[in-house]
This record gives structure tokens, C-alpha cells and sequence, in this order.
């Protein structure tokens, strides 16, 4: 059977680790290459996704009885750190069609077979950084509507995961993430912005969309442990990470990925530039040494935050643990301080370009304006979750309900 | 060959989790002594008592002679957790830990002379530069030198001292030279800014034969087990190139010295509240955020410090020589997780206020010591972000010893 668009329907459930890490690595050069065209098509080009579609990569974190690899949450890392070596965009929108089918898992298992039974290529955007919905509990589901903005992805998804508070009066009686079919909403073509351009991040708009219980997902079981709906036929303690501790760490890895993009590319550059008056090698110069330097340990600072959040989730889940709210925001800490660190590793090697840097045509640009509009998301910003630990830590309290 | 002698205790069966276990149970004791050990400018004799108890100068050491042998992660964790308490202490305890480590290196001869003697013993060193000149003569090395920075000479019965061997006016070799106490003298120079328990004193050695067996060539630690002493310790332990990573011990003492701020911090802070409104501080979000930013700090430290550890071990467990671009990552790796560990103290001390300056107040202790103990050479971020950065930019670094 060929899944739609004539695709022969593969499984990718034999493939291991370190064949997915590899197969991202090999991705590279393309990406880079094409990183340009995909910044100014807006979103994914065509024969990037099919190369991903063909590697099986978007499928990283599906069930392997889906025919998905399944395999550990590090993936969500590790992957997307090599696609943003070769280009951001491309990571970020990555990460969010891989991270929802780890999400779909989760779901009552009809929402898996209306999605993946018909196209287990499916591919799913969201709006869900901030409940931005409204819903209310009508016989047999919700009635949904809104207006859900940064839906990366959303030009080529199917399916859109879509937060929504659900409220009876007044008073909030739940957290949804509503499963909304791409004939149920709109795209807003609201997507010109500073960078990450490629990731086609418009806003969907949704009026009065009846969606039924099984696909609407209680927000509130997904904190950790198997009370969603899904873990019923997806056991593997994969699903059973918080998703508000974890889930922006996929974006989190593109940060760092980014970064180190732009530190190969500086290095490549730099090596054999010399100064126009005395001819002296750049690479001579301390100050230069030391840009690279600073950034070369924030990127391994960056990275090993970022993964040892990852691990410590599959632990957790692993040993059926159900994490404090200080151990909790403290892995939203360093998820932001990694990109905090990112950040200030692309600005080093940015700052060191010169007048060439600000060139539409200088790579490192992109880089820097992708690593600036990438910061600015919300999970990954530093004053909020920075300071929400450091008021657990001193013993105040923290009220966040879907955490 | 003799046996190490019978009757000695042994902590060879000692694992990770137990002696890190140990090291943290020291801790409120090293915290309510940290005072008065600084103005002692030595280790307090109670604390010499608890170490030497727990086995815990001896971790590193071989287990044939008694010691737990650990893997080179321990040298993070260990002096991490006793930083904690007091970094003076952990700084020293590093140093003869790290000591009994290297000293595994040496031709069996020397460790029969020193542990079949006592395997308690303590050995400073004076290696972070090559302060000493020697020459060869017939059966071993004429070494004389003033070497600073001793840490935790004055109870120590050995030293292994660092020296630049030249025929002529050409170098020749760099070996570190085990100089028994009675052959230099200590010079009290410890008065200074921080890390004042260490009792990091000059010695001063003057034309000393060293016989060949207790020195061991810097040119023979670099990671190919190419040393004297592999033939008796094959563990892949100490495999690892010294000057890669042999600072990732001390280095672990500032990330447990910034611990211990951040501990000592939020008990304090929790409580106050501000003097005219009666705020909670902890409500406001600057406090939470120098407390945050200073918490991601230590993670990212630890983080990379450990990272290496176990990078390294591997390497050397698989027989692999790490390249210079990799091991200098790993020393730039160990600068900047103290780069960051300085930080996160300045965060929290910034934030004491006018407190912060008293002498009683805790944390300007941690303040003086995060500050003194970065500027080892071996933290030096410029030195060392520099080096690397060199080398990814396709330059060429050279240095004898890495």
C-alpha cells in the first residue's frame, strides 16, 4: 500500500541509534547548501523533505508498531542538533513534525489510527507553546475555536495539535490539545519575521471546529507517568516523559546545532584569511583564538545541558519517577540557559565577521538573525524559566498546572 | 618485588557511589570548621583524621597497594562534593589524591619506596610549571629549583617537583622529580587572597640527586601508557594524559566551592525579607534570577567536567590517544566550567549586599576562594579558549608535555 503523495509505505522500526544520528550527519551538506532556497521559500523545500521522509527521520519517536523507530527521547536531541548544523529552519520544523508524532503516541489509540493508519507519514504542526483556544465540553468532545500563532510547519501539515483551555462560564475546567484536520482550519499568511524564515511558522485560525474526545488530549496526563490515554498500546517508558519539562528540548538542540554551524563555517573561513594591510593570518590574532574558543565551549556547555535534560527524563520515566517541581524546573532552567549560552556563542563568531557579516550572502547572518528569532521562544527564555527555578529553590512556589 | 605489606587497611573494595557517599557525609563538618582551618592555613587535624579514615587521600591509588583504584569520573565527584563543605580542603585533598594517581606512573621501584613504607603517605607536588632545572648524571638527575603554590606541603612526606632537564643550553627532557621532605625546604610565603587552608607554600631544593627511578618523563604521561609504572598498574585509569586533564580535579573544587554558595545562599535568602516594605526577597525576580542563573552555571560545569572524565576514561580504556584538538577541548572545557563556576559566585555574592563584605559572612569566604583558585594557570580561559581556538582554526599548537 503507497501512503498518499505515491510514497511506497516504509517502516523504519529496524533502524537503530546511531544509523539515525548518522543518516541526520549525511543530511548536512544538503541542508547547508540549500539552507538559502529554504529560508526564502519560507518552509520546507520539497526535496528536503522528501530526503527526511526518505531517511525516515520525522518517524524517529513514533511507535515501532506504526512502523516509527521509537527510539530513545535523546533522539529528539541528538537529531535535530546535526539537521541545524546545515540549517535551523529546517531543524526547528523537524523537530516539531517529530516531536508530535512522539505527542500522537500519547493520544487515544483511534486518534493513531484516523492519523498514522491512513498516513503514517503524516505530518502534524501544533499551537501549543500557549494555551491560545478556547473550548467548551459538548456531548461526545469539545467546540473549539481560536487563533493559534508560531504554528511551525503548518504550510505542509495534515493534522495541527492545537492547546485550548476548556471553560464552562467562567471558570477553566480543563487543558486540550485538540487534533484538528488540515480542512478544519485556516493558515494566516503572517509569517514575515527577523529569521527562521524557513519554517514556515504562520498562524492557523480555527471557528467553532467540533473535535471528539479521542482527539483531544488531556494536557493534565501528560506530566509524567502512563496516565494518557495512549499508554494503554505504547508502553515504552518513551511516552512517559513530562511533556512541558521536555517538550522544547528538541528546539533547544537546533539552538546548539545552529551555533555549531556557525562555528564550522567560521573556522572554514577564517583558516585562510589573512589582513589586508600586513598580510598577518587571522588565525594568529589571541582575540580571534578566543571567539572561537568562547564559542566552542558554550557550544559544548549548550549541548551537554541540553542532552543530560534528556537523559535524566528517560530516567525518570524509566524508574516510573515522578519528578519534584524543583527537578522539573531546573531541566526547563538549562534547557534555557543552553540556548542562552547558544546564542552567545553565534553572537561571538557573528561579532568577529566584520562588514561582510551583515551581507544577506554571508551564511554566518542567517545564522545570527536565526539564533536571535529562535531565542525569542518562550520555553526558551531565560527570565522566566531562570527565575521560576530560582524561586523553587528558595522555597517559594511555583503554580503552574500543566507542568 | 615485594608485596604491599599485610595489616595495612586496604579500601580496594570501595566503590564510586560509596566514597562519594563518604565524601558528602564530611561536609557539615568541613562547613562548620571552614573558618577556623583558613585562619590555620592547613587542613584541620580532624579533618586529616576523617580523610585518612574514609580512605579518601586514596582513591585514585592502585588497589594492589591498598587504594580504591576508582575511575577518573571520581576525581570529579569526590573533591565536587568535599568543596562543598570547604574548598581549601578539597583543593588539597585533589592534590594528594591526584598524587597518589601519578604516582602510579612511576617505576614500581618509587611506589615500593613510598606506599611499602607508609600507602597513607601524603605527597605535595610543584607541577603546574617546570620551576625546577636539572641534569643527568650517572643513575639519575642533579635538581634544583623554587617552586611555589605547593598545596598541602606541610604535612606531607613527599613532593613531586617539576623540572626542565637541559645538556648544555639544549632541553632535553621534562621530568617530575619525587623529592623526599628531607631534601627541600618550605618557605611560608601562604598570604594571600584565598584557598588559605591549603597551605600552598614555596619549597626550595638545591643540587639533589634524584635517581632515575623517581622520576617519571612528562613526555611519558601523554596518553600512549608508554610510562615506568604501566607495567605493574595496566588499569586504563592511568592511561589518561596527565596535562589534559589532571586540572579537571581542582576544577571540580570550584564547581562544589559554587555549590556551596548557592546552598548557603538560598538558606539564607529564604527567610529575609526587605527592610522597609517587608518584601519577601525571594519575590523578587532579580534574587531569582542571579539564584537561576547561577544553578545553571554549576549544571553546565559539572556537566563538562564530568563529560571529560568519562571521555577520557573511555579513550584510554579503548588504548586511543585523544588528538591535540582533543585534548586541548578538554583543558578549554575545564577553564570555562571555572570561568562559569566564578560567575555563578559572583551572581550570589553580588546579591549579599553590604553583608557580603563582613568577614563572618560565609559566602565572602567562597567569593575570596572562587577568585583565588581561578587564577591557577590551568583556568586560565585565555590560555586555554586560545589554545583550542588555534586549533580549530587550523593553526599548529605545540607543547612537549601534551
Amino acid at each position: 500500500m503507497n501512503a498518499p503523495g505515491g510514497r511506497p509505505r516504509a517502516s523504519f522500526a529496524g533502524i537503530g541509534y546511531a544509523e539515525a544520528v548518522a543518516r541526520a550527519r549525511a543530511l548536512v551538506p544538503l541542508l547547508r547548501e540549500r539552507a538559502a532556497a529554504t529560508e526564502a521559500r519560507g518552509d520546507l523545500l520539497p526535496e528536503v523533505e522528501e530526503a527526511l521522509h526518505e531517511s525516515g527521520l520525522f518517524r524517529i519517536c513514533q511507535p515501532r508498531r506504526w512502523g516509527g523507530m521509537e527510539l530513545d527521547f535523546l533522539a529528539l536531541c541528538d537529531v535535530p542538533y546535526e539537521l541545524a548544523r546545515g540549517c535551523a529552519s529546517t531543524s526547528w520544523t523537524f523537530g516539531n513534525y517529530a516531536i508530535h508524532h512522539w505527542m500522537l503516541a500519547m493520544y487515544d489509540e483511534r486518534a493513531q489510527e484516523e492519523v498514522w493508519g491512513a498516513n503514517p507519514d503524516a505530518r502534524i504542526a501544533s499551537g501549543i507553546a500557549y494555551p491560545q483556544g478556547r473550548a467548551r465540553q459538548v456531548d461526545g468532545g469539545y467546540l473549539v475555536s481560536g487563533t493559534w500563532n508560531f504554528s511551525s510547519g503548518s504550510p505542509l501539515s495534515d493534522w495541527n495539535m492545537l492547546a485550548a483551555l476548556v471553560r464552562e462560564g467562567d471558570r477553566v475546567t480543563g487543558y486540550r490539545m485538540c487534533l484538528l484536520h488540515r480542512s478544519e482550519y485556516e493558515l494566516l499568511d503572517d509569517w514575515q519575521v527577523l529569521g527562521m524564515r524557513g519554517t514556515g511558522s504562520q498562524s492557523v485560525r480555527a471557528t467553532d471546529v467540533f473535535v471528539p474526545e479521542h482527539r483531544a488530549l488531556d494536557t493534565l496526563a501528560c506530566r509524567g507517568g502512563a496516565g494518557f490515554p495512549g499508554a494503554r498500546t505504547n508502553t515504552n517508558p518513551l511516552y512517559q516523559l513530562p511533556l512541558a519539562v521536555l517538550g522544547a528540548h528538541c528546539i533547544v538542540a537546533t539552538a546548539a546545532g545552529n551555533a555549531q554551524g556557525a562555528l564550522e563555517l567560521t573556522c572554514e573561513h577564517v583558516k585562510a584569511r589573512t589582513t589586508s594591510y600586513t598580510g598577518a593570518s587571522m588565525r594568529d590574532f589571541q582575540a580571534v583564538q578566543l571567539r572561537t574558543g568562547g564559542a566552542g565551549a558554550r557550544i559544548e556547555a549548550a549541548r551537554l545541558l541540553c542532552n543530560a535534560g534528556a537523559e535524566r527524563g528517560m530516567q525518570w520515566a524509566a524508574q516510573g519517577y515522578l519528578p519534584t517541581v524543583e527537578e522539573r524546573l531546573a531541566i526547563k532552567r538549562d534547557a534555557a540557559y543552553a540556548v542562552t549560552l547558544s546564542t552567545e556563542a553565534v553572537d561571538l563568531l557573528h561579532g568577529m565577521a566584520g562588514a561582510n557579516g551583515i551581507y544577506d550572502s554571508y551564511p554566518i547572518q542567517r545564522i545570527f538573525r536565526d539564533a536571535h528569532a529562535l531565542g525569542a521562544h518562550y520555553q526558551l527564555t531565560f527570565d522566566v524559566h531562570g527565575s521560576a527555578w530560582g524561586l523553587a529553590a528558595l522555597g517559594g512556589e511555583v503554580k503552574n498546572p500543566v507542568l | 618485588m615485594n608485596a604491599p605489606r599485610e595489616g595495612r587497611r586496604s579500601f580496594a573494595d570501595v566503590d564510586l557511589d560509596e566514597a562519594v557517599a563518604g565524601a558528602r557525609a564530611l561536609v557539615p563538618g568541613l562547613r562548620s570548621r571552614s573558618a577556623a582551618t583558613e585562619a590555620a592555613r592547613d587542613l584541620a587535624p580532624e579533618t586529616m583524621a576523617d580523610l585518612h579514615r574514609t580512605g579518601l587521600l586514596r582513591f585514585c591509588q592502585p588497589r594492589r597497594w591498598g587504594g580504591m583504584e576508582l575511575p577518573f569520573l571520581s576525581q570529579i565527584d569526590i573533591p565536587l562534593e568535599i568543596a562543598r563543605g570547604c574548598a581549601s580542603t578539597a583543593w588539597t585533598v585533589s592534590n594528594y589524591a591526584i598524587h597518589h594517581w601519578l604516582l602510579a606512573f612511576y617505576d614500581e621501584r618509587a611506589q615500593e619506596e613510598i606506599w611499602g613504607a607508609d600507602p597513607d603517605a601524603l605527597i605535595a607536588s610543584g607541577i603546574a610549571y617546570p620551576q625546577g632545572r636539572g641534569r643527568k648524571v650517572d643513575g639519575g638527575y642533579v635538581v634544583s629549583g623554587h617552586w611555589n603554590f605547593s598545596s598541602g606541603v606541610t604535612p606531607s612526606e613527599w613532593n613531586m617537583l617539576g623540572a626542565v632537564i637541559r645538556d648544555g643550553d639544549k632541553v632535553i627532557d621534562h621530568r617530575i622529580c619525587l623529592l623526599h621532605k628531607s631534601q627541600y625546604e618550605v618557605i611560608d610565603d601562604w598570604q594571600v587572597l584565598g584557598m588559605r587552608a591549603t597551605g600552598s607554600r614555596s619549597v626550595k631544593a638545591t643540587d639533589v640527586f634524584v635517581p632515575e627511578h623517581r622520576t617519571l618523563s612528562g613526555y611519558q604521561c601523554r596518553g600512549a601508557g608508554d610510562f615506568p609504572g604501566a607495567r605493574v598498574n595496566p588499569s586504563g585509569v592511568f592511561r589518561l594524559p596527565v596535562a589534559m586533564i589532571s586540572s579537571h580535579c581542582l576544577a571540580a573544587v570550584a564547581v562544589g566551592n559554587a555549590q556551596a554558595a548557592l546552598e548557603l545562599t538560598c538558606e539564607h535568602v529564604k527567610g529575609r525579607s526587605t527592610s522597609y516594605t517587608g518584601a519577601s526577597m525571594r519575590d523578587f525576580q532579580a534574587v531569582q534570577l542571579r539564584v537561576g542563573a547561577a544553578g545553571a552555571r554549576i549544571e553546565a560545569a559539572r556537566l563538562m567536567l564530568r563529560n571529560d572524565a568519562v571521555n577520557g576514561q573511555r579513550w584510554a580504556d579503548e588504548g586511543r590517544v585523544p588528538t591535540v584538538e582533543e585534548k586541548l577541548a578538554v583543558k578549554r572545557n575545564a577553564a570555562y566550567a571555572t570561568v562559569l563556576a566564578t560567575e555563578a559566585v559572583d551572581l550570589l555574592h553580588g546579591m549579599a549586599g553590604a553583608n557580603g563584605i563582613y568577614d563572618s559572612y560565609p559566602i565572602q569566604r567562597l567569593f575570596r576562594d572562587a577568585h583565588a583558585l581561578a587564577a591557577h594557570y590551568g583556568f586560565s580561559f585565555d590560555a586555554h579558549g586560545s589554545a583550542w581556538g588555534l586549533v580549530a582554526l587550523g593553526g599548529t599548537f605545540a607543547s612537549p608535555t601534551l
